[in-house]
């Protein structure tokens, strides 16, 4: 873990575009590891911002107890390629391919926590990718969903869905 | 203070409904549909109002939607086309399908499929927020075509048919000649619909309204 973090703050170093900027802020995860971060990356995160001008910038040590060690040097490398401009199709592509299905749903809870818009909509649309074209049985595996209806209400919508469950127009999905 | 390890454990992460809608409203059509058997908090949010206008909003391509009718057997045959197509008169990339209707939808349609030749168009009409259902047939004589088109809207979710001034460019039902690959598209049908509202995809509203319509 210690290792991860070091090798953050080197990559985090080496972008950084103004060395001379106001002290760095410290994000603290919820399993207390502190990542130090320079304020125009804070300012990508709504909700760290927000928290800084309510403050007048005095405190600079900011508890994110929602969000773990594990996923918040992702948003923080997300945030460092927004505001570098090089969020590309390519970067994003890379950026989720080493995400697994529970990560990606632990980012877009970090990053509606965290109020991060870009990232909010980029994991929404990744989310949404992933369960396209899948059967109604795995999207409820995927969100954990419990299904509460009764039999009979079940029985009766599905009989009114009846035709959404058929294969006669398998060529829907650019249909949005 | 917990590890990393074990918030990950905690965190079977159960979306707030905000965010599922954030999710769903990029998906098709068809798999939401499918979707609101997953549980009651979701079939609500796809049937409601506010989700469908966002669902809208995300929609990223425009197309016009076309149904026609056809007989022996009764059915119509839906068509729909990308926006740029029917403007430019490319004809591409259309589909075709049969439309599900339910029995009373039939009869809802039947009344107005006594008249001769009739076309459809589905639209999203801006000003009123609201699905219109264009018809467009001949009233009398088979030949005096340019006269004889008549058009009629019908708003989602009212029960009747208004019938507009006479339809000034003259249409061509007989044949589909975006289906055919000759002539001209009746692209006039489409303006007059373009020039009341902008037309946008059919979406999610038209397919639950059309359930309770009638």
């Amino acid at each position: 873990m210690a290792e991860e973090v070091s090798s953050q703050m080197n990559s985090l170093s080496i972008s950084e575009t103004n060395p001379s900027s106001s002290a760095t802020i410290s994000l603290v995860s919820g399993d207390d590891i502190v990542f130090k971060v320079e304020p125009t990356i804070a300012k990508e995160m709504e909700t760290v911002q927000s928290f800084i001008d309510e403050t007048d910038g005095k405190i600079t040590t900011i508890p994110l107890p929602n969000i773990s060690s594990h996923d918040l040097p992702y948003v923080i490398e997300y945030c460092e390629k927004s505001i570098a401009g090089k969020i590309t199709k390519e970067f994003e592509a890379e950026f989720v391919k080493k995400l697994n299905n529970e990560e990606v749903k632990e980012l877009f809870l970090a990053a509606n926590y965290l109020n991060i818009k870009k990232l909010l909509d980029f994991l929404s649309q990744v989310i949404a990718d992933r369960i396209a074209n899948k059967s109604v049985e795995y999207v409820r595996r995927y969100f954990g969903i419990e299904n509460d209806f009764t039999p009979e209400e079940e029985a009766k919508l599905r009989e009114e869905l009846a035709w959404t469950f058929t294969g006669v127009d398998p060529d829907d999905e650019d249909e949005n | 203070m917990a590890t990393a390890e074990e918030m990950k454990n905690d965190s079977v992460p159960s979306l707030p409904m905000d965010l599922v809608g954030e999710i769903l409203c990029r998906l098709s059509v068809k798999l939401l549909l499918q979707l609101r058997c997953m549980c009651k908090s979701w079939n609500c949010l796809i049937s409601g109002h506010n989700f469908t206008r966002k669902h809208l909003s995300l929609s990223s391509s425009l197309r016009l939607h076309y149904a026609k009718y056809k007989s022996e057997p009764h059915e119509l045959i839906h068509n729909s086309y990308p926006l740029d197509s029917v403007l430019i008169n490319i004809p591409t990339k259309f589909k075709e399908r049969r439309i599900h209707f339910d029995m009373r939808q039939y009869c809802w349609f039947l009344e107005i499929v006594t008249k001769v030749f009739p076309a459809f168009g589905f639209g999203y009409d801006r000003l009123s927020d609201n699905y219109k259902v264009v018809v467009l047939y001949y009233s009398e004589s088979y030949f005096k075509l340019f006269d004889r088109t008549k058009v009629k809207v019908h708003t989602l979710g009212t029960n009747y048919w208004r019938t507009t001034e006479t339809f000034p460019f003259g249409a061509v039902f007989d044949h589909d000649p975006i289906l055919n690959g000759v002539g001209k598209v009746p692209s006039s049908f489409f303006l007059l619909i373009l020039r009341r509202s902008l037309i946008k995809s059919f979406s999610l509203l038209i397919m639950q309204r059309s359930v309770t319509v009638g």
